[in-house]
Order: structure tokens, then sequence, then C-alpha cells
């Protein structure tokens, strides 16, 4: 990848943030290292279309924070903002003496997979099956120090979020997972798992029956609520959904489906603005199958909203600003989905910061004039085991020539421990109090990054940085010319104080030589008028003459002035 | 570089305020020593922003992209004349500029007055000093051309708009600055009479030159301006009331008031404290046209964009201008009061009054129209713009006033004119005037009663200018006995003002038959195909294919048209689109003209197709526009010989001895000073070697000049009478000779 290809690039390129082609750009972080570092580990949705990150997936990215000899394994349908659950990842690891050995892990609710424990040193190389396509990482040493970090990406699922937005389209049909309305230029929102409950078999359904019972969070029947079922085979062109709604007693029921393997669905309805997903239900050939699915209610409390330790900042230099860019991981801590309403959720930028904008593949965000950015998405309860919500947005904080500056966010849901990347070709010094510096970390395209870990900040309270070492513009010579214009100015007023009693009648023989000297003039002209030798006028003349030189010696005293050679100015 | 610029611009704002202070303290207690070294600081100032300019300059002749001004308006295929523009291209740099020829024009100010007005003169240096430190504040603190780049110096530059990679564009800014500041000088001298209390007619003297050079800098700065438009812009026209063009008309039409009610006061004494009122307002509106350019707050393709601090740092300082002048102009107005009345409305001084009434409301119809969108963005939040359908309701009938005025007064006389005598010196231009008509009229010209009353009144001025001069004429021939070319040689050599200024408004005629010529104006777009020809009035456009070539910044697409009169080949216009490489988004249209007194034939090309073979053409048919050109020339000519040196000056210099010898030398020196020049060329070190050689020079006079405002203040030695005897002539003779430039 070419220095083009480097952040502000992509940012210039691919972020919405304005005025970003003015700058020059300072090339320093790749692409790849930006949206893997920014992704991070339990919080990547790069954008719908994003190729890089198929590109960068199955190599590792050696992270400071996680143990030693843990490698984590994430694996996604097309992208990671759809995460491929309860898929068998299959780690060969050989280690240093030969010995090799298998260990399979089961991916969790948000695609990854964890191998811990693992001999430092040792050949790590994995493998796994997503919707019968076969996918395997890179083979690498795990580290000495700290762990790595890998990803898994399917075929199935590209073009997600490309859609027309009314969830009937193309897209939808293609994944059941992308039939959220989008937003603008925003990736669209998946469905998330938050319709707790159980689906099992059920005696006297007949096969290929499935019955589900809509409840809300009181345990109440949702009626005329409308349920849609996708059907799924593992293989992307094979998808199919229907559509029911729930009778008065909350029933929905579905008949003639198909049985066995490798038939899967999955029951989807929208509330809120979001889509909620069950687990995935299999049907027997024998007999159907029932269940009672939850809705949660809904709160538009922001205290039921934290944001988590998986949040991440990347502070980059820039020509007279710092680029920041921020993905905040808000989890719901409640059981009911929260909706900003019409507002929407204002998630403050630090004071004097400029250009804010949303980033591709995040929540829908919204900046106004006011340097906050408002989130206008709903947060479904962390219970539902979907993928959090995430806020990513850039801004620039202008440094306006200065060496040091402080980075005041206001945090008003608090932030839990978030890591902080900084390139370190920006030789930027970060303090705070809590902070942890992490070991450096390289990625694959060879820009290293700095981490550091901050402290935890309470609710409404400020995450605050002093960042030193920016590229400053010396300021002694303005603070040295204010100083002597200042000097010069109250000297000049001391100066302009009306003159004392023993002044004055130097002050006052001004016009009283002015007199004469207007007498002068007269008088020369009259004698130029009437011949040199009017001896009269001579007369008059040289008397006036000794006149303005007694005057002038007087005047001026002590403080006139000569030329050398005697001219004056 | 960079920091040799930043460092001469921070020495500059110490200097400026040190020239300020000392000036005035010296001036309050009578200290010569505070005083010499305060006018010798001004001179330090000139040469500090000297040294900073020939940094600048360097910087984009080298091409030092580590500084943010430099790359952002340049880039290294530019020609050297454009890399040298670039310094007052764009925001920052211009500001440079602007206060740099103040500080240039206050030395000469400084220097020319440093005898004559003894009293007023410090006064003067403390408000330049004061213009000058905030200018200085600003480039300092808000806009530093030499700011560098923090993170990494970009190898390139960004390059110049291509609209002003222009010889009209290389010109026009340092025209109109110099128009600006020079308006300067006035403004200070006349403030400077306010404090100190010395309101006789001393401080008119002082500035009616640099008034003048002013007013003809600002109005070939218009000029040049609508050249550009007309030759660059491509739109057709050469005037569209933009609120940048409207920023340098506003302070011509007080300026043009000023000179007019200056003229009043000098020879009967009368409006002065309107003369005061004009000085304050051209000046204040100087500083409301860079306000206006450079803040953003009005939209114009010429501006320099957005930005609100600087509105408001400007509107700041424009309202400080104000406070303390008219404060200053209030104190003052009891001895500024006028006991003689205007003796007759049927006076020169009275048609000079009513033309300034009608400058004055010219003025402010155009501010309330320029400012009209952001007043209405201020109160109702909507922008409404005001397009020059307004402008023209409202300018048309005002010029026609001023059109009459120009005449009227030429054939008035100072003091009061006889009815009779006004009824006998109107038949001739009344009769021009009813010629004109009838001559428009037939020639098709009848159209427009606007346009039409506007020849006709241009007539009746041109009548009425040369009625005037023949009678002058006649008057010499007859108390001299010459013949009359030598006569008029002799009224325009030795009369200059009234005779030059009888010009200057014949050339203010012929200029607005260009602009009634525009009531004519007609167009039409078509599209061509090689080989075909279409007919657009008198004329057969003939398109006979494309060209294309290429330079080091561009490529160029030319359409070669044949233009047929009766069928017959009568030019060739080659109207072409260039496309620069650092600004393929921005391809600049060259205009084709095909010029005649009569009418302009303009082209441009819009969108071809080279494969195809065809041309999108808008032709446009420009009735009388040179008629603006030449109108400005006289204008021109009639200004420099007002402005040329007096009879006094060139008696001066024609007592100066030359001895074969030094003529010999002299001319060594010359052919010594070609033949370098050449080699310098030769070898192209010109560039290089001339900053060196500017900036050597400069170094050279900012220590002279440092000397001289430091060692007032260390001298010791006590002067002898002789010396102040020698003083005392010197100001005696200055003081004659004042008051003969003065009677004269």
């Amino acid at each position: 990848m070419n220095r083009r290809s480097c952040l502000v690039a992509w940012g210039a390129r691919r972020l919405p943030l304005r005025g970003l082609r003015d700058r020059p750009p300072p090339c320093r972080v790749p692409i790849s290292a930006m949206l893997l570092l920014l992704a991070g580990t339990a919080v990547a949705q790069p954008p719908a279309g994003e190729h890089d990150a198929q590109a960068m997936a199955a190599r590792p990215l050696m992270v400071g924070d996680l143990p030693v000899g843990t490698v984590t394994v994430r694996v996604g349908r097309g992208s990671l903002s759809n995460a491929a659950v309860e898929v068998k990842v299959v780690a060969t690891v050989t280690a240093p003496g030969g010995k090799a050995t298998e260990r399979t892990e089961e991916t969790k609710s948000d695609g990854r997979a964890t191998f811990s424990d693992l001999p430092v040193g040792a050949e790590f190389h994995a493998q796994a099956v997503v919707d019968g396509e076969q996918l395997q990482t890179a083979s690498f040493a795990v580290p000495a120090q700290g762990g790595a970090r890998l990803m898994l990406l399917s075929r199935a699922g590209e073009g997600q979020g490309e859609g027309d937005g009314d969830g009937e389209g193309a897209s939808a049909q293609a994944n059941p997972h992308a039939s959220t309305p989008g937003h603008g230029s925003h990736a669209a929102q998946p469905a998330v798992r938050a319709l707790p409950g159980a689906v099992a078999e059920k005696a006297g359904l007949a096969a290929g029956s499935l019955e589900l019972r809509l409840v809300d969070s009181n345990g109440a029947p949702m009626a005329g609520q409308e349920v849609k079922l996708e059907r799924s085979t593992g293989r992307p062109d094979d998808i199919e959904f229907v559509t029911s709604s729930s009778d008065k007693d909350g029933f929905v029921r579905f008949q003639g489906l198909q049985t066995g393997d490798p038939y899967e669905y999955t029951a989807v309805i929208k509330r809120d603005g979001v889509q909620l997903g069950s687990g995935r239900i299999r049907l027997s050939a024998e007999r159907g199958a029932a269940g009672e699915l939850r809705v949660p209610g809904q709160t538009s409390d922001p205290s039921v909203l934290q944001v988590s330790s998986s949040s991440k900042m990347l502070i980059d230099l820039r020509e007279d600003a710092l680029a920041v860019m921020e993905n905040l991981v808000l989890e719901n801590t409640s059981d009911r989905v929260f909706s900003p309403g019409q507002g929407g959720l204002p998630v403050p930028l630090p004071a004097g910061a400029s250009n804010g904008s949303a980033i591709e593949g995040g929540a829908r965000l919204e900046p106004d004039q006011s340097s906050t950015m408002f989130l206008r998405e709903a947060v479904p309860p962390a219970s539902s085991s979907g993928i959090p919500v995430q806020a990513r947005f850039g801004f620039f904080l202008p440094t306006a020539g200065e060496s040091r500056i402080t980075f005041r966010q206001p945090m008003p849901l608090g932030i839990e421990s978030p890591l902080v990347m900084v390139p370190e070709t920006a030789h930027l010094t970060l303090t705070a109090p809590g902070l942890q510096a992490m070991p450096s970390q390289t990625d694959d395209r060879g820009a290293r990054m700095q981490l550091f870990q901050f402290a935890s900040v309470p609710r409404n309270g400020v995450l605050s940085i002093a960042i030193s070492g920016l590229p400053a513009r010396g300021s002694l010579g303005k603070t040295i010319a204010t100083v002597l214009v200042a000097a010069l100015a109250f000297a000049a007023m001391l100066g302009l104080r009306r003159p004392g009693t023993e002044e004055r009648p130097k002050d006052l023989g001004s016009s009283r030589r002015e007199q004469l000297l207007a007498e002068l003039v007269e008088v020369e002209r009259a004698r130029r008028a009437a011949g040199a030798d009017d001896a009269p006028l001579a007369q008059r003349r040289a008397e006036l003459m000794a006149a303005l030189v007694a005057m002038d010696a007087e005047r001026v005293g002590d403080t006139d002035v000569r030329r050398p050679g005697g001219r004056s100015v | 570089m960079a920091d040799f610029g930043a460092l001469c611009v921070l020495i500059a704002l110490v200097v400026a305020t040190y020239a300020g202070a000392a000036s005035l303290v010296g001036a309050r207690r009578g200290n010569a020593r505070l005083l010499e070294s305060g006018r010798a600081a001004v001179y330090a100032l000139a040469a500090v922003l000297g040294l900073a300019s020939v940094a600048m300059v360097q910087a984009f002749v080298s091409g030092d992209y580590s500084i943010k001004y430099v790359q952002h308006y340049s880039d290294a295929q530019a020609p050297l004349a454009y890399k040298i523009s670039a310094y007052w291209g764009g925001l920052d740099g211009s500001m440079l500029f602007w206060v740099s020829l103040l500080a240039v024009f206050a030395a000469i100010a400084v220097y020319t007055n440093r005898h004559r007005q003894r009293e007023i003169l410090p006064y003067a240096i403390a408000v330049m000093a004061a213009v000058a430190d905030f200018f200085l504040y600003l480039i300092i603190f808000e806009k530093n051309p030499f700011d560098t780049f923090l993170v990494e110096i970009p190898s390139a530059g960004q390059g110049l708009n291509p609209l002003l990679q222009n010889p009209y564009m290389v010109t026009h800014p340092p025209a109109l600055y110099a128009g600006f500041v020079g308006l300067t000088i006035p403004y200070a001298f006349a403030m400077a009479a306010l404090i100190s209390g010395h309101l006789d007619d001393a401080w008119l003297v002082a500035i009616r030159r640099w008034a003048l050079a002013s007013w003809f800098m600002l109005t070939l700065g218009l000029v040049l301006g609508m050249i550009w438009a007309y030759e660059v812009l491509g739109w057709g026209g050469f005037w569209a009331w933009d609120p940048v063009e409207n920023a340098g008309l506003l302070p011509w039409l007080t300026a043009t008031a000023m000179l007019h009610s200056m003229k009043v006061q000098e020879r009967r004494g009368l409006l002065r404290r309107w003369t005061f009122v004009l000085v304050i307002l051209t000046f204040f509106l100087t500083i409301f046209g860079t306000f206006m350019t450079r803040s953003g707050i009005v939209q114009s393709v010429h501006a320099f964009g957005k930005d609100t601090r600087l509105a408001w740092i400007f509107t700041i300082f424009m309202g400080l201008v104000l406070l303390v002048s008219f404060g200053f102009l209030f104190a003052r107005l009891s001895a500024l009061r006028v006991s003689r009345p205007l003796e007759s409305w049927l006076s020169r001084e009275a048609s000079y009054v009513a033309a300034n009434w009608v400058f004055v409301l010219a003025a402010l119809v155009v501010m309330f129209a320029t400012m009209f969108p952001t007043l209405s963005e201020t109160v109702s939040r909507e922008r409404i713009s005001v397009g020059a359908p307004f402008f023209n309701r409202w300018m048309v009938p005002i010029g026609i006033a001023l059109l009459l005025l120009t005449g009227l007064c030429s054939i008035l006389a100072w003091r009061r004119t006889a009815l009779p005598e006004v009824r006998r010196r109107l038949i001739a231009p009344v009769v021009a005037a009813i010629v004109t008509t009838g001559a428009c009229a037939i020639g098709g010209l009848g159209s427009s009663k606007a346009a039409l009353l506007c020849l006709a009144l241009s007539g009746f001025i041109a009548a009425a200018v040369v009625q005037e001069i023949g009678r002058g004429v006649a008057g010499r021939m007859r108390s001299t006995g010459q013949g009359p070319g030598a006569a008029l040689g002799a009224l325009l050599y030795r009369i200059r003002r009234p005779y030059a200024g009888y010009l200057v408004h014949l050339g203010v005629a012929l200029m607005f038959l260009g602009f009634a010529g525009q009531a004519f104006q007609h167009e039409e777009s078509v599209v061509l195909s090689v080989g075909q020809t279409h007919s657009f009035g008198k004329y057969g456009i003939r398109f006979d294919g494309f060209s294309q070539t290429e330079d080091r910044q561009k490529q160029m697409v030319t359409a070669e048209l044949t233009v047929l009169l009766d069928g017959k080949p009568a030019g060739q216009l080659l109207p072409a689109r260039w496309v620069y490489d650092k600004r393929p988004e921005e391809p600049a249209t060259q205009v084709a003209i095909l010029r005649g007194l009569a009418e302009d034939l303009y082209v441009t090309m819009g969108n071809h197709d080279m494969d195809g073979g065809t041309a999108a053409l808008k032709l446009v048919s420009n009735p009388l526009v040179d008629w603006m050109w030449l109108g400005f020339l006289l204008m021109a000519t009639a200004t420099t010989l007002v402005l040329l040196p007096d009879g006094r000056s060139v008696r001066a210099v024609s007592r100066i001895r030359f001895s074969s010898s030094s003529v010999a030398i002299t001319l060594l020196g010359a052919a010594a000073a070609l033949v370098f020049g050449v080699l310098l060329a030769r070898l192209r070190l010109g560039a290089p070697l001339v900053v060196l050689g500017v900036g050597g020079l400069g170094l050279g006079l900012t220590a002279l000049a440092w000397y001289r405002m430091i060692d007032p203040l260390l001298r010791q030695e006590a002067i002898t009478s002789a010396e102040r005897r020698a003083f005392i002539e010197e100001e005696l003779q200055a003081r004659l000779a004042a008051g003969t430039e003065a009677t004269e």
C-alpha cells in the first residue's frame, strides 16, 4: 500500500470529515492499522463493502491487551458486523519441538473463539467452515508478549448494507441479517439476538410447523406484531423468508417449513427501529417446534448505558491539529431497548473540536454545530447477546501551534478504561491520571503504534489527557514584541501627560514661534517684492531671525540635536 | 527565509509603535530628538517591511514550500511574474503587501514633508503608525504569511488559481492596494490637523498630490480589474456589481468627492468640515473594502474566504476609526466654522457641492445594496441577494446626474456666473447633445432612453470641455501672440490643474460611452461544426477547426475561427480552454476579441468535442466598449500631467550642472548595468541575484534608518546658533515654496 493509503487519505476518501481535503496529508497510519486497531476485539464493524478487511483477514495482529499465550479468532460472514456464531474453529498448534496438537473452540455471540494458554513460540494455524466455505488463517508464532487477534471472513454476506434500506430488497434476501433500514451512508444495522426464549420440539405439532408466542417484558401477549421468519441453508444464494403477524394471544404460526439439515430458521421482529432476532431454530423431521419469545421493553433513560472498555481512540498528528477518531462501544445494562428519542443521545466532543463527523460502519450519528455528536440509533440490551452499538466518529482538535494541549472530553456516560492509540511517528507524549503505557505494536504493514490504557472515567466525568510533544511555533518572538509594544505604549502614555509648570512656557512658545515665523515669511515676501536692498525690511528680517534663533535655543534647550555635517533632518 | 521574514514583521511591529510613540511624545514635549528619531523610525519601518517583502518574494522565487502560504499559492512551473504576483494572491500575503506599501508611502510622505509640516507631521506619523500596527497585529497573530508547516513539508506547491495567472492580475491588485493605502496618507494628515489644532490649509497642501495620486491608482486598479473581468472571466461584460468590485468603487466615489471638496476649500475656503468628513469616510471605506474582501462577510468570487474572527477584529478597528475620527472632528467643529457663504448657485463651487452630494448618495446606495444580503441574513436569517437590476435602477440616474454636473461645472466660473453668460456658454454643449442624440437615434442606438441620454450628455461634456479649452487657447493667443498649438501647450503646462481637470472630465465622458454601449449588448450561443459558418450581426463566423498545444503548466485547446465581413476575411479569433495540470477541475476560458471603436466581437468557447469536431461558442457584440479604455487613457494622461513635477522643481533640476565627465561616467555606468543585466539573464541568475541585490540594498537602508532613529537619542553635541539659523532659513524657504504652490 503506498503512502496515499494512509489514515488521512482514507479519511478524506471514506470519511465525510469536512475540511479534511484542505489539509495536507501527513500519511501516518495505514488503513489496515486503523481498521484493526479501531475495531479492536469485540467491536469490529467495518464499513460495508470494506475490501481492506477482506484483505487483512487471516493475518495475525499482535496486541498487548491479551494475556500471553492467547489467540482470538473472530469469524464473520462477509464482514465482522455479521458475526458467525457457534462456528467451530479448529486450531493446529505446533510446539517448538515439533509436536502438533489440535484444539477446537466454538465462536461466541460476537463471532469470536478464544484459544488460551498456548505455548509461546508455537506455530498457530486455525481453520473454520462457515456456510460450507472453508476458511483458514495464516501460520504464525505465538508471541512472547501479549496475544494475537485474527479474523476469518466468509464470502457470504458481502454487499451487506448496500440494500435500499427497506429490508425487502435484494440484499435483504441475500442476507437475513441485513434487513434493517439503512441510514444514508451508514451501514445497515443487523438484527441482534435480543429475543430471549426457548424453542423446543412440541408433541402434537406437525412436522414442518413452528409456533411462537410473543410476549412483552411483563409477560403479556403481543398482538399484531409482524414476524419475519428467515430460512438459511448456509449458502448465501439460498435464503428465503416468510412473514406473518401474531394473533390476539401473541401466537404466530408457520407451517410447511423444511426440516432437518441444512435448514435453520431465525425469527426477526422490528421494534423501535431495531431488528431483534431469535436464536437459530432447527426443525426435526418428526415433529414441529414451539416456544415463547420475550420482546424487551423500551427506555430512554441514558443511565442504562455505559461505554465499555472495548472502546478505543486513535490520536494522530495533523497540520495545526490533532485528528482524533473514537469508537465508543455502548452497552445497555438494562433489559430494555434504549431509544435515544427524537433529539438523539448527545455525545460531546472535546472543547474546541471541529469538523466532527460520523465514521462509516458505526451507529447512526449526526453532528451539530456545537461540537456534539448525536446518536440516533437504539441500543438493545447487552443481555440480548447481539453486537454492541458503536459510536464511531472523528474530529479535529486544533493545536494552534502550541507544543502542549489538554484534551478534555466530557463523558456523560462515563467510560471504562479506554484504549488510546497513537502512531509512534507522531512522537506525542500523553499524560493522564492512571495512564498505563502498553507495549507498542506493529501492524502487518510496519506502522508502529503506541498503546495506552486509561483509567475509567465516572459518569458525567471528563476524559482528560495532556498531550505534549506537538510540533510548535516558537512564541518567544511574539512575546518579546508584545512586551516591547506594551512598554512603548506605557512610556508614551507617561510622556503624553500634561507637561509640568516649568515645561509649559516651552509648549506655549510654539504658537509664539509660529507667529514670528509667519511674520518672517511675510517680511521675506515683501523684501523679495521690494528688492533685496530694502533696509527696513532687511532690518526686520534680521530681528525676527534673531528672535527665532533665541526662541529655538530656549524652546528645545539641551534636548536639541545637531546632524553631523550641520544638516537638519 | 521564513524565520527571517517573521522576524522582520515582529521588528516592524515594535518599530511602528516606537515611531508613533516617539512622535507623539516628541510633539507634546517639544523634544526635537524624539521627533527626529520618530521620523527616522518611519524610514526604518519601510526598510524592515521591505526586507520582509524581499523574503516573501525570495521564498516564492526559490519555491520554499516549507512556508504554507508559498505552498498554497505557487508551484515550480509558474512563470516568474506569477510567482512574484502570488505574493499578493492570497489573504496573508496581501496584508503584508498592504502594510509594506503603507510603510513606503509613509516614509515618502514623512520625507517630503519633513520641513514643511513640522507641527502636524508627528501626529500624522502617529496615525500612520497606528494603522500599520493594526495590520501588523493581524499578520503576526492571525494571518502570518511566514507560517511554516509543522508536520510534513509538501514537496510541491498547489499553484496559483488559473484565473489569477494573467498579466492584468499581476498589476490590478498592486494598483488597487496603492490606491487604498495611499488614501491613508490624507487621512493621517487630516487627523493630525484635527489632533494638533492646526486647522489652516497647510495639511491640504501636504496631501493634495497624495490624494490625487491615490485616486488615480484606485481608478487604475478598478479599470485593470474591469479589463481582467472582460478579457479573462469570459462572461462578456466588465462590471457585475460584485461585492468586491463594489469594495473598490466605494472609496473611489468618496475620494472623487473629496478631491472636488478639497478644491473648493483651497479656492474658496468653503467646505472645511465637509472635506474632513470625506477624508475620514474615504479612509474608512478603504478599510471597509478590505474588511469585505477578507472577512467573507459578503459572498464573491473575488473574496478570500470566510473568517469570522477576522471580521470581528476589522469591525472593532472600523468602529474605533469612526469613533476617534469623528470625535476629534466634533471637538474642532467650532474652529472649522466657515463665515463665508456660497455666493451663488450659478458657480463652479456650487456644482462641486452638488456633485459631492451625488457621489455620497451613490456611495450610500452601493454600500446598502452590497451589504443588504448580510443585513437581511442578520435580521431575518434569510440571505436576500441584490442583483444588477437594483444597482442599475439607482446608479443609472445617479450616473446621469453626475454627467450633467460634470458638463455644467466646466462652463461655470468660480464665485458666480452671470445668467446671460451661462446661456451663452450652454449653446454649444446643448447643440452637441442634440446632434449626438439625433445621430445615435439614426444609428440605431435609440432603443434605450437612459443610454441615449447618457450618450447625449457625453456629447454635452465633450463640447463644454472643448469650448473651455478653446476659450483659454484663444485668450492666450490674444495675450501672447502665440499660435494655437503653442498656446494649448503653454496652457496645459503652465495652468495645468484646471485644464487637466477638463481633460479628466472629457475622459469620464468617453468612459460613459462605454457604459452606455452595454445597453445595446447582444449575445448568442451556438454549437458549430468544423467548416460551418454562422451569421452573427454583420459578421460571419467560420469554424476552421481545433488546435491542441501544451506547456509545462497546462493543456490548451483552441478553436480557430475566421471572422467574415461581407463574405471576406476580416480577422481570426482564437477562443480557447486551458486546463491546468494542478487544477484540472477549473478550466480557464481564453477570450478572443475582435476590437473596434464601434463594437467588439467577443467570443468564448464552452464545451467542445474534438473528435466530433464541434464547439459550443458564445458570441457577444459589445458596442462602444473600447471608448471606456480610451477614456481612461485620457484620464490617466491628464492626471499624470497634474502629478508631474511643477515648474519650480523642473527649474531646480535644470540648475544642476552637468560636466562632460559626469555625463560620461553616467553613460558608462548605464552601459555596464545593461551588460550586467544581459549576462544575468543569459546565466539565468537574474531572479536570485536581483533578490540578493534588493535584499542587500534593503539591509543597507535598514541599517541607515536604524542609525538615524537611534543616533538622535544618543548624541550629546550642542547645536550652534549658525546651524539653528540655517534650519530656520530652510523652514522659511519651505514655507515660501508651499505658499507659492498653494497660490498656483
